[in-house]
């Protein structure tokens, strides 16, 4: 039989649910099995742990206050503001220009039209 | 020939009109999809995630700003994470660096050993002593006020208390926590053995400071408890 101390290490993982290999889950079995000690120590840190899980499932379970969540949304509306302000290409700034030209008692009227984008600013 | 210019130039602010019609290339979902896609998803996680923070930090100030400091980040970088893998736990991730890179920046820590070889030591001596069934130790231990529970969790170290609060809170693989916390999993398993000892120590303390007598094996569960109620 495999000693108990090497065991133990198989007791620690298989009550975390960390003992993926049947192989080794099989060896756990038979050792304890075949001995009582192994065996009471297999139970005994289960249950440590059941208790430890349960104390510290009751106890942290705080919930945030009112001004956080407030908070919370507030930032992610400036953030999704500030994001748009960078992804987006915008206009800085248009220009129209009129030029009417007359000639021989003939008006001729241009109109140009520029723009200027400007990324991320 | 008379030539008139007449110019009209002007320099107007179009952008509160004109920002929405252009998607600039390589975003796939526009800033307002993402913000509604963050708070459907991402902000239901400020609770756990604050039960974390004040494990981290100790204090209700602290606790609060590091879970704004998260998700802030989290926003920022929520086009990294890849859908289907575990936000919650994506999360977590940026808690910690967050909580490592602000919180403890400048703090010396005492470098804590894992104290692999020593721990299992211990267990092996212990290994072999423990009876069947609920112990009266147990039974003491289960009717700790949160409160202390809390304080007990408190008082261990921190790269102790986390891996057991993400083990034993948040049930987390090995795997999982190794992730979180940036460790190799043997590290995670040696610390979450050694953190759940030192709280159970811990935990046995606060029942005696109460009065509550934690028996030696030999008597039944404290009666003071009864008293108290």
């Amino acid at each position: 039989m495999i000693p108990c101390e090497e065991i133990f290490g198989a007791i620690l993982l298989t009550v975390d649910n960390e003992v993926v290999d049947p192989a080794v889950q099989a060896v756990l079995a038979t050792h304890c099995s075949q001995c009582p000690p192994c065996d009471s120590t297999l139970i005994a840190h289960r249950q440590n742990v059941q208790i430890l899980k349960s104390l510290l499932g009751a106890a942290c379970q705080e919930v945030i206050s009112d001004s956080l969540h407030e908070r919370l949304i507030e930032q992610t509306q400036a953030l999704a503001a500030q994001m748009q302000a960078g992804f987006y290409t915008q206009i800085y700034s248009e220009t129209f220009s009129q030029t009417t030209v007359t000639i021989d008692g003939e008006t001729t009227i241009e109109i140009s039209h520029t723009q200027e984008f400007r990324e991320g600013f | 020939m008379a030539v008139a210019l007449l110019p009209m130039s002007s320099e107007v602010d179009l952008t509160a009109d004109r920002a929405l019609d252009r998607l600039a290339p390589g975003a796939s979902e526009s800033p307002f999809e993402r913000k509604e896609r963050f708070e459907r998803d991402a902000l239901i996680f400020a609770n756990p995630l604050y039960s974390a923070a004040l494990r981290y930090t100790r204090n209700v100030q602290d606790a609060e700003d590091l879970v704004q400091d998260t998700f802030a980040k989290a926003f920022n970088s929520f086009h990294q994470f890849e859908a289907g893998t575990n936000l919650k736990a994506w999360l977590y991730r940026i808690l910690t660096t967050t909580f490592i890179n602000t919180y403890r920046k400048d703090q010396r820590r005492p470098q804590i050993s894992d104290g692999e070889v020593e721990d299992w030591q211990i267990f092996k001596a212990a290994s072999h002593t423990s009876d069947q069934g609920k112990s009266a130790e147990d039974v003491v231990l289960e009717n700790l006020p949160d409160g202390d529970v809390k304080e007990a969790l408190s008082s261990i170290p921190e790269d102790f208390r986390m891996v057991v609060y993400y083990a034993d809170v948040e049930g987390y693989s090995y795997k999982e926590i190794a992730e979180i916390v940036g460790v190799p999993t043997g590290t995670v398993m040696s610390r979450l053995h050694r953190g759940r000892k030192l709280l159970r120590a811990s935990l046995t303390e606060y029942a005696r400071s109460r009065g509550i007598s934690t028996p030696s094996g030999s008597s039944a569960p404290s009666s003071k408890k009864g008293a108290q109620k």
